[in-house]
């Protein structure tokens, strides 16, 4: 079986794949990685099933060697890389920008135990996966010997980017248009959700009784600023939600780094559904 | 009631219930109804969210369409398991709560302990139970600054609710108690001790 060392484990590097789907009744986070899409088309290039374990890695990458040779593909905001032979016993680092993160895929995958049927690392609960660090040891499953050439997700626009919402359950809620609304994205963001800075959005206030929430819904706290939630967020939450980022725009979420803007536009949810088919295409 | 269905993004749909026995009935009707591209349903106290695979928005659409008409089951006895919780009232808010309620410890204890609790639905950290039924004497405000981690097993009063924790995760209940009951293991099957519709007893030990 070959295995590969962390020489060095990057910024917060973790084991991740398509996450925890049917145990939101249970309160156990989807978790997995943030763009799914990502480590989909990475796994992909390297002969994986789409749902194969790899590495989301953020801001510095994780140095990596190998006890026999090895396969990679990354994927990141609007860029592949691979798939590439590496050698037996040569470092590999994994460059992430531009962007924040990027997602790594080696051929055969990483067969960290799975835990409720998923190898993803829930940062908010702190089970499953693996966090890397310094000189561990994960092991890689069976090589299929396939290679592909896979095309890349949205680049990160220049300036700053725009997250498109559908109406959200509470949009009633908000007493300003949403449309043009400019925010920093601030540094309490993490897996769970960008905590976004700015001038806060006028709302009409009030509690909600919890509702179960997804990735992507933007919650509205009483103080105004927005949470825009990732795929390692809670299942349920007590903010209103005004708005849902469609998928195609979360990939680009998650790629903003802290301090960069972001501007929030209203779309409908036929254009949404049609950003997000072609996209799949 | 009248079920409505409000959108929540391109691929979920909340629906609205209006109260628990409702949120019951439309949760078990989903359920059994096995949608194949449904790919879980997540119950809270008033809505059920339906959360649909990649690509499900027109058959999504067509159940916001037909779920208000939909015969829903009568689910009296889902759940129904009466799972007792011993707890060691000792926490290290319980002062502040009997000053804040007025009550002796013995009341306190008297009062949390008498109640069949309803799980109403798990959610905020894996197995966390949301419970319905505390006495309104024993309601206190959140902490002003929510503890970064709280020790799993404590048991807590929140406003209106109480409950336990089942994992370190921050928390700004006050904490009056705890117990040695493991209410989410990942390792185990089911991984939760608890589900919806359950009922629980705090019993002093």
């Amino acid at each position: 079986m070959t295995t590969l060392r962390v020489v060095s484990p990057g910024l917060q590097t973790t084991v991740q794949d398509l996450g925890r789907p049917g145990h939101a009744r249970s309160g156990v986070p989807l978790a997995g990685a943030l763009d799914p899409l990502a480590l989909a088309a990475a796994n992909a290039a390297v002969g994986n099933p789409a749902g194969a374990a790899g590495l989301e890695c953020v801001l510095r990458g994780p140095t990596l060697v190998g006890d026999a040779a090895w396969t990679i593909a990354v994927a990141g905001a609007g860029w592949t890389l691979g798939p590439l032979p590496v050698a037996s016993g040569v470092p590999y680092t994994v460059r992430v920008g531009p962007g924040l993160r990027c997602w790594v895929a080696v051929a055969g995958g990483i067969e960290v135990p799975p835990v409720l049927a998923s190898r993803s690392t829930d940062t908010l609960s702190g089970f499953g996966g693996q966090v890397l660090r310094v000189d561990d040891v994960l092991p890689l499953g069976a090589d299929t010997g396939r290679r592909a050439v896979v095309a890349a997700g949205p680049a990160l626009p220049d300036g700053e980017v725009v997250l498109r919402l559908t109406a959200g359950p509470h949009a009633d809620r908000l007493r300003t248009a949403i449309d043009g609304a400019r925010f920093v994205v601030g540094a309490r963001s993490d897996r769970t959700g960008l905590r976004l800075d700015g001038d806060p959005l006028a709302h009409a206030g009030g509690d909600i009784a919890t509702i179960g929430v997804v990735p992507g819904a933007v919650q509205l706290p009483p103080d105004g600023r927005p949470i825009v939630l990732l795929g390692n967020c809670q299942t349920t939450g007590g903010y209103p939600v005004v708005g849902v980022v469609c998928a195609a725009d979360l990939r680009l979420a998650v790629q903003v780094r802290p301090g960069s803007a972001v501007r929030l536009m209203m779309t409908g949810m036929v254009q949404a559904r049609e950003l997000s088919a072609q996209a799949a295409d | 009631m009248t079920l409505r269905c409000l959108p929540m993004g391109e691929t979920a749909l909340l629906v609205a219930c209006g109260d628990l026995a409702t949120v019951r009935r439309v949760d078990a009707a989903l359920r059994s109804a096995e949608l194949p591209w449904v790919r879980e349903t997540v119950p809270a106290y008033d809505t059920v969210l339906v959360v649909g695979l990649p690509g499900c928005g027109e058959e999504l659409d067509a159940l916001a369409a037909a779920l208000p008409s939909w015969d829903l089951p009568n689910v009296g006895s889902v759940g129904g398991r009466e799972v007792v919780i011993e707890v060691a009232y000792d926490g290290p808010d319980l002062a502040d709560v009997c000053r804040l309620t007025g009550l002796t410890l013995d009341d306190l204890v008297a009062l949390h302990t008498a109640p069949a609790y309803t799980v109403a639905f798990l959610g905020f950290s894996p197995g966390f139970p949301y419970l319905v039924g505390l006495d309104p004497r024993l309601a206190v405000p959140r902490l002003d600054t929510p503890r970064v981690s709280v020790p799993p097993g404590s048991v807590g009063i929140g406003g209106d609710q109480t409950g336990v924790y089942p994992t370190g995760t921050p928390g700004g209940w006050r904490l009056i108690g705890r117990t040695d009951a493991v209410l989410f293991d990942a390792a185990r099957d089911p991984a939760t001790l608890l589900v919806a519709g359950d009922a629980v007893r705090f019993a002093a030990r």
